[in-house]
């Protein structure tokens, strides 16, 4: 458990039907909290199947409906050529280690330059004191 | 002067010879992506452009007036239909297990001598190289010795030449490759080579032929300055191929399909709607599936290499695989969720998705079901199509 309530989860070696079927149990307390955070540490990952990145949206989409976030950390190189091939990366924000991802739940969005708009109105006003982040 | 050679055909790097030294010192330090693991059979025998490596070899042999060519080979692929066709351009081939192949070269040469040959090249035929037979004969001639081995700036190209009578030699330096027997010379290699020993070597020899960097010319029609089809591929209508590019004998592009930046699809191979290729190569009989992107990698059957990440992945579900396999459903269960994740159900999911994204992408403002592209726009721009298809999906 991080900062803010971020729950970290590992993931097992293999993302396949079968492996899931334990893992997705142990999921379904987050899955339920309110507004869960949570991170998945794909570290151990050593092959990530159509089922597991399935399992991931669906884990992506229920939490985003409970007002939640989620975010992958220390995806193997196997596991994002996977999800590079299938175009599903772009729905994840991925970091390179779990304490990153756990930070990132800290801070606004708008750190990473990337971002427009209006995560950059935010920032300036959380910095002058006009919104606050809790 | 008349000449002849003996190629040899074995099943795997390092294997089939008898001597421990006679492993290979080139072995990639990351074998990850190594060749071996892509695909069982010998690299001479994947199709590059339409024809097989080894079949390229004969080309270079017979442009440098080689007469007489024998093909030593595992028996293991005696049958393959690569080593079959070669009857038909007068190769003579011999084969046996991997302990005899040695004999068996001594055996080759000792034959093309037979038939006139006062010089024979014995070339493994793991690696590619256009070789210039002139200077190589004549090299060995002014060196006097019994054999002359063909080197490169990156070492050994397993390739040598000896006199017709001294087949004993030949098999000796076979089994032996990196402890030569007296009476050496080196010949030193300038022309184009390259090792096929990794995935990446595989893809540049695509991109090098393609890009006319070597003497390899694609086996079909170019039907726009590039663009390489042989006359039995099949293209959708809504499919695209921008050149450099290459599609093999049998092959199929579905609807809206992209293909391009030096991307090749060998024989047999079917992608499926919707998919993007780019700087890839797709060996024959190979299945791709729906709107996937498939970029810096080559692909054989189930076995993908990405080529940037330098990573090898074996694929267990039905996203990539071999056209031969047979598919009840063509549309995974994951693009149903990701279509469902899509639907007006799921407006909060959406703009979550979309927030993540920078505004400069036009990935951003796509969803399955709709195509986003006309003929006239430029590759990068089309990168944001998805396909036409609204079934299914």
């Amino acid at each position: 458990m991080g900062s803010l309530g971020v729950v970290v989860k590992t993931l097992p070696v293999r993302l396949d039907a079968a492996d899931l079927v334990v893992f997705q149990r142990d999921m379904e307390v987050a899955l339920l909290s309110d507004s869960p955070h949570v991170v998945l540490d794909l570290s151990p990952v050593k092959y990530l199947g159509s089922a597991g990145i399935e399992f991931l949206l669906e884990c992506l989409s229920r939490i985003v409906r409970r007002d939640g976030d989620m975010k992958l950390a220390a995806i193997s190189p196997e596991s994002a050529a996977l999800l590079s091939l299938t175009r599903v990366e772009r729905f994840f924000e991925i970091f390179r280690t779990v304490e990153d991802a756990v930070n990132s739940f800290d801070t606004f969005a708008a750190e990473n330059d990337r971002f427009a708009e209006p995560w950059n109105a935010f920032r300036a006003a959380a910095k002058d004191g006009t919104v606050t982040t809790d | 002067m008349r000449l002849g050679s003996v190629l040899y055909v074995k099943r795997s790097v390092g294997e089939g010879l008898p001597s421990q030294e006679a492993l290979p010192t080139e072995l990639p330090s990351d074998l990850a992506t190594a060749l071996i693991s892509l695909s069982p059979q010998p690299a001479a025998l994947l199709e590059v452009l339409g024809e097989p490596v080894l079949h390229r070899v004969v080309e270079v042999l017979r442009r440098g007036q080689v007469e007489t060519i024998f093909l030593v080979v595992d028996e293991h692929f005696r049958n393959h239909q690569a080593i079959r066709s070669l009857t038909a351009q007068r190769v003579h081939i011999l084969s046996g297990p991997a302990q005899v192949l040695p004999s068996m070269v001594e055996t080759a040469v000792k034959r093309c001598a037979d038939l006139g040959s006062q010089n024979v090249i014995v070339m493994d035929t793991s690696a590619y190289l256009e070789l210039d037979v002139n200077d190589f004969v004549q090299e060995h001639h002014k060196a006097g010795q019994k054999i002359t081995v063909a080197y490169d700036e990156g070492g050994p190209l397993h390739t040598a030449m000896v006199n017709g009578a001294d087949g004993d030699i030949a098999a000796t330096w076979m089994q032996r490759s990196f402890i030569y027997p007296q009476h050496t010379a080196r010949y030193q290699h300038r022309a184009y080579v390259n090792r096929l020993q990794t995935a990446q070597d595989l893809r540049k020899l695509a991109k090098d032929a393609l890009q006319h960097r070597c003497r390899i010319r694609p086996n079909g029609d170019e039907l726009q300055p590039g663009v390489w089809v042989a006359n039995t591929a099949h293209i959708h209508p809504s499919a695209r191929l921008t050149g450099p590019a290459y599609l093999g004998p049998n092959s199929r592009l579905r609807s809206g399909v992209m293909v391009a930046d030096c991307s090749t699809i060998e024989r047999n191979c079917i992608v499926e709607r919707g998919t993007l290729v780019n700087d890839s190569t797709i060996l024959s009989g190979t299945y791709v599936g729906v709107c996937l992107d498939l970029a810096h990698a080559v692909v054989h059957q189930n076995c993908l290499m990405d080529v940037q990440r330098n990573v090898g992945i074996e694929m267990a579900d039905s996203l990539i695989g071999a056209t031969s396999a047979s598919r009840k459903n063509l549309v995974p269960g994951l693009w149903a969720t990701v279509a469902s994740m899509s639907g007006d159900s799921l407006r909060g999911v959406r703009s979550k998705f979309r927030s993540l994204l920078p505004k400069s992408d036009p990935a951003a403002a796509v969803v399955p079901g709709r195509i986003a592209y006309s003929p006239a726009k430029s590759w990068s721009s089309l990168k944001s199509f998805s396909s036409t298809d609204s079934t299914g999906i």
